[in-house]
C-alpha cells in the first residue's frame, strides 16, 4: 500500500486519518451526549471535559491535515455500476462530513472560547491550548449567551454526524455485501483489491 | 419643614458623636470570591449586599460593620453554574437566603492597614472570621479593600462528594473593594 492514493485505493495516510477520526468521533459523540446528561454539579465534570477537549482539538488536527491531503491527492473514483444520482449523493455525504469533521470540533474550541467561565484548555495535561481570541474578548456580559449558542450548534451538528453516519456505514456496507465491489476494501488497510487480482 | 428638621436632630442625636457612619457606593463595592477549581481560579460575585459601617480610625473601640449578602445574588457568569453553586450542594439559597457579617472588634496593624474579627453567618452555620482590610480616607470617601480565607467546609458548603479539595478547593478568598461615603 502506498502512502498516496491511487485511482484505484486511497493510500496509507488516508486510511489512517480516515478511521483514526472515524473511531475517535463515534467515541466524541457518545461521550459529548453522555456529559450532556450529567448535572453541573457532578464533580467528575471539570475532568471529563478538559478529556473532550482534548480529544475534540487532536481531531480538528487531523481533520484539517485530512481535507489537505484529499486536496493534494487523486480521489479514488466512485464504481461506475452507480446511478448520476447515487454518485451525487454519495460525493455529497463525503463533502458534507468533510465539513463537519472540522467544524464540529471547531464549534467545541468557540464555545470553550466563549464561555464566562474562561476555564483553559490543557490538551491531555501537558500545555495550555489558547482560546479563540475573539471569543475570549468578548464583553463578560454577552459571553454566557454566546456560549450557549455555539453551544447547541455544537451538540445539533454532532447529532446531524450521527445520522450522516448512518447512511455512510449503511452504504459502504450494502456496497461491501450487497454489490460485493472494492469501495469498503479501497478504505481497508492491507487489503487486496478486486481489480487488483 | 420643622417637623422634619426636628425629627432629623433627633435622628442625629440618637447616632454616637464618635462613630462616624458611611454609606455605601454600590456602584464602586464590589465583593468577590475566588477558588480553585482544578487547575483553573473560579471567580464570582455577590450581586446584592449591604452594609452599615461606623467606623472612625481615631475610634476603634466604637467601630462596628454588619453586612447582608444576599447568597441567591452569587454569580459566576454562567447561568448553569449559577444554578449549580445556588442549589442544594452549594450554598442553598433557598433554605439559606442570607449570609451576615458582624464585626466584633477592630484593630489597627499599620498605616491605613486593619483587621477586623467578626462573625460569619453563613448557611446557617456561625463562625468567626478574621478580615485584614486597606483603608484610604478622602474628601470622606473611604475605599476599603479587604481578603478574608474563608473555609467553605466549616460553613457546611459543599459537603458530601463536594467535601474534599477536589476538585473544588475548601479554602476560599473572599475579596471585597469598597467605597463609602460618609453620611452627612
Amino acid at each position: 500500500m502506498r502512502l498516496r492514493n491511487s485511482t484505484l485505493r486511497y493510500g496509507t495516510v488516508a486510511v489512517t486519518l480516515h478511521w483514526l477520526i472515524a473511531i475517535a468521533i463515534i467515541c466524541m459523540i457518545a461521550f459529548g451526549y453522555y456529559l450532556s446528561t450529567l448535572p453541573i454539579t457532578d464533580p467528575s465534570l471539570y475532568r471529563l471535559v478538559q478529556i473532550h477537549k482534548s480529544v475534540g482539538l487532536t481531531i480538528l488536527v487531523l481533520s484539517v491535515l485530512r481535507v489537505a491531503w484529499r486536496l493534494v491527492n487523486p480521489v479514488p473514483p466512485l464504481p461506475d455500476t452507480l446511478s448520476k444520482p447515487m454518485k451525487v449523493l454519495a460525493r455529497g455525504t463525503h463533502i458534507l462530513l468533510y465539513v463537519l469533521i472540522v467544524a464540529i470540533p471547531f464549534t467545541g474550541w468557540a464555545m470553550v472560547s466563549a464561555s464566562p467561565l474562561g476555564i483553559p484548555t490543557m490538551w491531555f495535561g501537558l500545555f495550555e491550548w489558547p482560546h479563540i481570541a475573539p471569543l475570549a474578548h468578548l464583553p463578560f456580559d454577552q459571553k454566557d449567551a454566546k456560549e450557549e449558542a455555539i453551544h447547541s450548534v455544537h451538540a445539533w451538528l454532532a447529532y446531524g454526524t450521527a445520522v450522516l453516519l448512518v447512511l455512510h456505514v449503511g452504504a459502504a456496507l450494502l456496497h461491501h455485501y450487497f454489490m460485493k465491489d472494492d469501495t469498503l476494501r479501497r478504505m481497508l488497510p492491507g487489503t487486496r483489491l478486486k481489480a487488483e487480482t | 419643614m420643622k417637623r422634619i428638621i426636628l425629627l432629623s436632630v433627633l435622628l442625629c442625636a440618637t447616632i454616637p458623636a464618635h462613630a462616624a457612619q458611611w454609606t455605601v457606593d454600590k456602584a464602586k463595592s464590589h465583593l468577590g470570591f475566588s477558588v480553585q477549581w482544578q487547575d483553573h481560579p473560579l471567580r464570582g460575585e455577590f450581586k446584592s449586599w449591604d452594609a452599615d459601617i461606623a467606623f472612625d480610625p481615631a475610634d476603634l473601640e466604637h467601630a462596628k460593620a454588619t453586612a447582608k449578602i444576599d447568597i441567591a445574588s452569587v454569580t459566576v457568569g454562567s447561568d448553569e453554574m449559577d444554578q449549580g453553586i445556588r442549589g442544594a450542594q452549594g450554598f442553598d439559597a433557598t433554605n439559606f437566603s442570607t449570609a451576615t457579617f458582624e464585626t466584633t472588634w477592630f484593630r489597627a496593624t499599620g498605616k491605613n492597614a486593619y483587621e477586623a474579627r467578626g462573625n460569619l453567618t453563613l448557611h446557617g452555620v456561625t463562625r468567626a472570621i478574621t478580615l485584614p482590610f486597606k483603608l484610604d480616607i478622602k474628601n470622606d470617601i473611604a475605599h476599603m479593600i479587604g481578603t478574608a480565607a474563608v473555609t467553605r467546609t466549616d460553613f457546611q458548603v459543599g459537603m458530601g462528594q463536594w467535601a474534599t479539595d477536589n476538585p473544588v478547593a475548601r479554602l476560599v478568598t473572599v475579596t471585597i473593594d469598597l467605597t463609602a461615603k460618609k453620611t452627612k
